[in-house]
Order: structure tokens, then C-alpha cells, then sequence
């Protein structure tokens, strides 16, 4: 498990690239064999503030890559990346915007 | 923060969202059903109330014309539409055809990008609630090489 981020503002728009480490496992449903393990939930905050609120599924490619924006950044602000799956294991990871 | 609040969010739907996640409500905690559903047509009626949609311009969906592999095929999806409140991915041919949704709040900008999995050839759907709870789709067809659902 691992969290990678980059995340770049230019005039007030922060720019955030996530790359997750996860198996995104779809278990029996899409056809492979044990149980499924898959993030249900991928949030970022800014000051407090919901930025980016995703519900994955199993239907993610494994290592979830995603890439989005957000108005009333600054260099130098911190976001906090936090995700949980349907096994109840979470992580979290605060990052600076640059 | 903006919430989904079109489909009759009572107090007992608030106190069993809040005992199942520190968050507060969410198309995970109040549609979960949405999420098993096993037809395109069953997940957006159970995540939107309704699957009568709007097919128009107003949703947009990048997806390639074909895929080599369905373990990863990048998408990008983005809407127009001012105050917004969800988006979802919905494919066809997948077991479980919901794939992932967004809740749009102030200052999110609606558009991201990310590599979904698909089992075989047929159509993706890219679901956008407006402001107003009705929903606007647009559908692209994907043709899909090596399928990438089993593991």
C-alpha cells in the first residue's frame, strides 16, 4: 500500500495526480478466484474542505490512477489524500501543493 | 458541501449513514444497491431513483475507440453543467455494471480522469446529475481485445 501524489498549482487551481497501491481485487464477481478487495472510497480535503470525493468499485484497474483539479489552492497549502476499502483498511497521506 | 439531498434524506437515513461512516451521507451509504446491480438500467435507478435520462451533449466521455486491454482503459469524464451534483461511470458488459461515482462539491472542477476495467466489448456510460436531479447521459461503444475483469 503506498499513496504517490503530484500536485502542482498554478494561478488558483491545484492540479493532483494519485497513483494508489492497491490490488483492486474483484474476487468471484468478475471471474478470478478469492475474495474482493477494492477501495469504496477516495477523498481529498483542502483546509477541511471536500475537494474530490470518489466511490471506486472492483471495476478500477488495480493501482488506482486518478487525476483531478480544484479552485482556491496556493502554493504551499497541504491536502490530505485518505482512502478506505470494502475490507475496512484505510490510509491516509497529507501532501504539499507546489 | 453540497450533499444529495433528492431522494427524501430523513433522520433515520442520516442516523444509519453516520453510524456507517464517519463521513457524512453518500451515494455509498444511502445507494448502496446501486452498487450490486446487476443491469445498467437496475444501478442507475437504484443510485439516481430513476433511470430516465436526458441524452445530450452536456456529459462528455473520453474513452478509446478500442482497448487492447481491459484491465486499464483510461477515461476521462467532464460535464458542462453549472452545480452539478454526481457523476458515474456505468458499463454494459461488466458484472457490475456501476463502476465508480463522484459527488461534486464547490470548487471541485467536474472533470477527472482514470483507468476503469472492462470485460468485454459494449457500451460505457457516463451519468451526470444536475443541479435540478435530473440526469444527463452519454453513451460511447468501446471495442475491448483482451478482457480484464478475472483477479
Amino acid at each position: 500500500m503506498g499513496i504517490k501524489a503530484i500536485a502542482k498549482v498554478k494561478k488558483d487551481i491545484a492540479t493532483v495526480k494519485l497513483l494508489v497501491k492497491h490490488p483492486m481485487a474483484t474476487g468471484s464477481i468478475g471471474g478470478g478466484k478469492g475474495e474482493p478487495k477494492f477501495i469504496n472510497h477516495l477523498s481529498v480535503k483542502h483546509g477541511g474542505r471536500v475537494v474530490f470525493d470518489m466511490y471506486p468499485t472492483s471495476a478500477i484497474s488495480k493501482n488506482p490512477y486518478v487525476k483531478f483539479a480544484f479552485k482556491g489552492a496556493k502554493k504551499g497549502d497541504m491536502i490530505v489524500v485518505e482512502w478506505k476499502d470494502n475490507t475496512g483498511a484505510t490510509e491516509k497521506k497529507e501532501i504539499k501543493l507546489k | 458541501m453540497k450533499r444529495r439531498n433528492f431522494l427524501g434524506l430523513g433522520f433515520t437515513t442520516m442516523a444509519v449513514a453516520a453510524l456507517q461512516s464517519a463521513s457524512s451521507a453518500s451515494i455509498l451509504t444511502e445507494h448502496p444497491k446501486a452498487f450490486e446491480a446487476k443491469s445498467s438500467e437496475e444501478a442507475i435507478k437504484n443510485a439516481f431513483g430513476t433511470s430516465d435520462v436526458i441524452k445530450d451533449d452536456k456529459a462528455t466521455l473520453k474513452l478509446p475507440d478500442i482497448a487492447e486491454n481491459g484491465a486499464a482503459v483510461p477515461v476521462t469524464v467532464s460535464t458542462s453543467l453549472e452545480n452539478a451534483k454526481t457523476m458515474a461511470i456505468v458499463i454494459d458488459g461488466n458484472p457490475r455494471p456501476l463502476a465508480a461515482a463522484w459527488e461534486l462539491s464547490e470548487g471541485t472542477i467536474p472533470k477527472f480522469s482514470t483507468r476503469i476495467k472492462m470485460r468485454k466489448t459494449g457500451n460505457v456510460r457516463l451519468i451526470v446529475e444536475d443541479a435540478n436531479g435530473k440526469l444527463h447521459e452519454t453513451v460511447k461503444q468501446v471495442k475491448v481485445t483482451v478482457g480484464g475483469c478475472g483477479g
